[in-house]
C-alpha cells in the first residue's frame, strides 16, 4: 500500500448528556480540533468524510447538517452511515485514489434519543423488528451462544468489565472510569440474561475526527505521522440465525487482510497494543479470538493471566475502551485515535511503554455483523 | 420451497428482564433462536412459559394464533415439549 497517515486527531470528552451542544458545535469542535493538532490548514484538506445516522440525529440526510461545520462547504465532501471506522476506511480510500487530505468527522448524542427504539429499528421489519428485539437483548443472545459453544461462565465476562472500566480511570475522555469488582459487575442489575448492567456499555455523546494524509502532506504537518499499515473489511449475515454468533468469521476474514497488508505474520507477538470494539464485557474476548491472538474460546484466558492489562503482554484497550464510553458511530473512530494516540507517545496516563505498532477495530450491525481493522504503526 | 416442522430445538436464548415499549410482553420472558427441524438455520421467537426449564438445545413447538394475518405474530410463541 502507498504510504498514508494519520496526521490529526481529536476528540471530546464523552458524558450522558452534552446539554449545551448541538450535532454541529460537536462536530466544529473535533474538526476544528483536528486540524490545529495536525498543523494544516482547511486549504491543505481536499475532501471530508462526515459520519451520521439519520435515526439517531432524528432528522433525514443527517449529513447534510455538518457539513460546512467540518469545514466541507466548498470541498468534496460525503458520507459514510455507519461505525466511525468504516468512515475512516472511506477516508483512506479517497486519499489513496487522489486526494491529498481527508477529514474524517463523526458524531453522536445518544441522550436526545431513544437508543432502544433505534437499535429495534435496525433490525428488519417482517422477521425480527415487530419481535421489539433491540440491541441488548440480541447481543445476549450472542452472550448465551458464545457461553454455551466454549463453556464460559458471566464471571468470566465480568472480568473484561473490571479490567476496561479500570483503565478509564487514566483517560481524561471516558464517560464511566471505575474501580469495581466481579462481584459488583454480578450484582448490577440484570437486564437480559447473561448481561448485567455493568456488561454494557453506556450511551454516551460525543464526537471525534481524524485527518488522514498523503505522504508528502503527511510529511508537513506538525506531529509523527502515524503510518496506516493495514486496513481489512468483511461483513457477515445479517440475521442472527444465520450466523454462528460464537465466532467471527467476518473478523477473522478482516483481520487476516490488514495482517497480510502489514506483513504481520505473529500478531499476538508482533503487535503492541490494541484496541477493540467491547460494546458489551463478553465482546472483547470473543473480538480477541476473531482477531486471531487466541485459539476459539481462549479469549477470556488472556485477561484472567493478565495478558490484556496495562502491564501485560498486549494491553488492550488501556482508554476503558467503549465499556466506558460509547458515543454510537463515534466510537469505532476512537479505536484509531486511541492507537495512533499511543503510536505518539501522547498516551498520557494510559500511556502504553514502547508502543510501535497498533491494532484498532471497529464495528458495524447487530452483534457485529461486520468489522473493520486497522494495523498502525510509528516510524 | 422446503416444508420446516412447527417443532425446533433452541440454539440460543435469553431471558429479558427490563422494560420496553416495544417488547411484545411483560419481562421476563425470553427471546430464541431455534433451528426448526428441517431448516439449517435459526429462527427467532419468543418463549414466555417455564422459564426456570429453558436450556440450549431443549425442543420447543410453535403455538400459533387463531387469526392470522400474514405477519411473524401469526405464532404467538414457542413453548417448551
Amino acid at each position: 500500500m502507498e504510504h498514508i497517515a494519520i496526521v490529526g486527531l481529536a476528540q471530546t470528552k464523552f458524558e450522558r448528556r452534552k446539554r449545551d451542544k448541538t450535532y454541529y458545535d460537536l462536530v466544529y469542535e473535533v474538526a476544528k480540533a483536528a486540524l490545529e493538532d495536525s498543523g494544516l490548514t482547511l486549504s491543505d484538506v481536499d475532501n471530508v468524510v462526515t459520519v451520521s445516522n439519520d435515526f439517531l440525529d432524528g432528522r433525514t440526510i443527517s449529513s447534510m447538517a455538518v457539513g460546512e461545520a467540518a469545514g466541507g462547504s466548498d470541498k468534496n465532501i460525503s458520507t459514510v452511515e455507519g461505525d466511525g471506522s468504516f468512515g475512516a476506511l472511506y477516508g483512506a480510500m479517497r486519499v489513496l485514489s487522489g486526494f491529498r487530505a481527508s477529514l474524517i468527522v463523526v458524531h453522536s448524542k445518544g441522550s436526545e434519543g431513544n437508543m432502544r427504539y433505534v437499535t429495534n429499528a435496525m433490525f428488519d421489519p417482517i422477521y425480527h423488528r415487530p419481535l421489539g428485539i433491540e440491541s441488548i437483548a440480541a447481543s445476549a443472545l450472542q452472550a448465551n451462544a458464545y457461553m454455551q459453544k466454549y463453556g464460559l461462565s458471566e464471571e468470566d465476562f465480568a472480568l473484561i468489565s473490571v479490567k476496561n472500566h479500570g483503565n478509564a480511570l487514566h483517560n481524561p475522555y471516558a464517560h464511566l472510569p471505575m474501580t469495581i469488582t466481579v462481584d459488583e459487575v454480578m450484582r448490577s442489575q440484570k437486564l437480559a440474561d447473561p448481561l448485567k448492567l455493568l456488561d454494557c456499555s453506556p450511551i454516551s455523546d460525543g464526537a471525534a475526527a481524524i485527518i488522514i494524509a498523503d505522504k508528502s502532506t503527511a510529511l508537513k504537518s506538525a506531529k509523527k505521522p502515524v503510518w496506516i499499515k493495514g486496513i481489512g473489511h468483511c461483513c457477515e449475515d445479517y440475521f442472527l440465525g444465520d450466523r454462528d454468533l460464537a465466532s467471527s468469521k467476518a473478523l477473522y476474514a478482516a483481520a487476516l487482510k490488514a495482517y497480510e497488508m502489514a506483513h504481520i505474520t505473529d500478531p499476538l507477538k508482533e503487535i503492541d497494543v490494541a484496541e477493540v470494539y467491547d460494546a458489551f464485557s463478553y465482546m472483547e474476548p470473543l473480538w480477541l479470538e476473531g482477531l486471531g491472538l487466541c485459539p476459539s474460546g481462549r479469549g477470556v484466558e488472556l485477561t484472567r493471566r493478565g495478558f490484556t492489562a496495562m502491564d501485560g503482554d498486549l494491553p488492550v484497550n488501556p482508554s476503558g475502551g467503549v465499556l466506558s464510553a460509547h458515543a454510537i458511530l463515534v466510537a469505532g473512530l476512537v479505536r484509531i485515535i486511541e492507537c495512533a494516540l499511543q503510536l505518539r507517545g501522547e498516551g498520557g496516563d494510559r500511556q502504553v511503554d514502547g508502543a510501535r505498532r497498533a491494532l484498532a477495530h471497529g464495528v458495524n450491525g447487530p452483534c457485529g455483523q461486520s468489522h473493520c481493522v486497522w494495523i498502525l504503526e510509528k516510524d | 420451497m422446503i416444508q420446516l416442522s412447527d417443532e425446533g430445538v433452541v440454539t440460543s436464548f435469553t431471558i429479558v428482564r427490563f422494560q420496553f415499549e416495544l417488547h411484545p410482553t411483560s419481562p421476563p420472558f425470553a427471546y430464541a433462536l431455534i433451528k426448526l427441524d428441517g431448516a439449517d438455520v435459526s429462527f427467532l421467537h419468543i418463549i414466555k412459559d417455564d422459564l426456570t426449564s429453558l436450556r440450549n438445545f431443549a425442543r420447543v413447538k410453535a403455538v400459533f394464533a387463531q387469526n392470522r394475518v400474514g405477519s411473524i405474530w401469526d405464532i404467538e410463541c414457542f413453548r417448551l415439549i
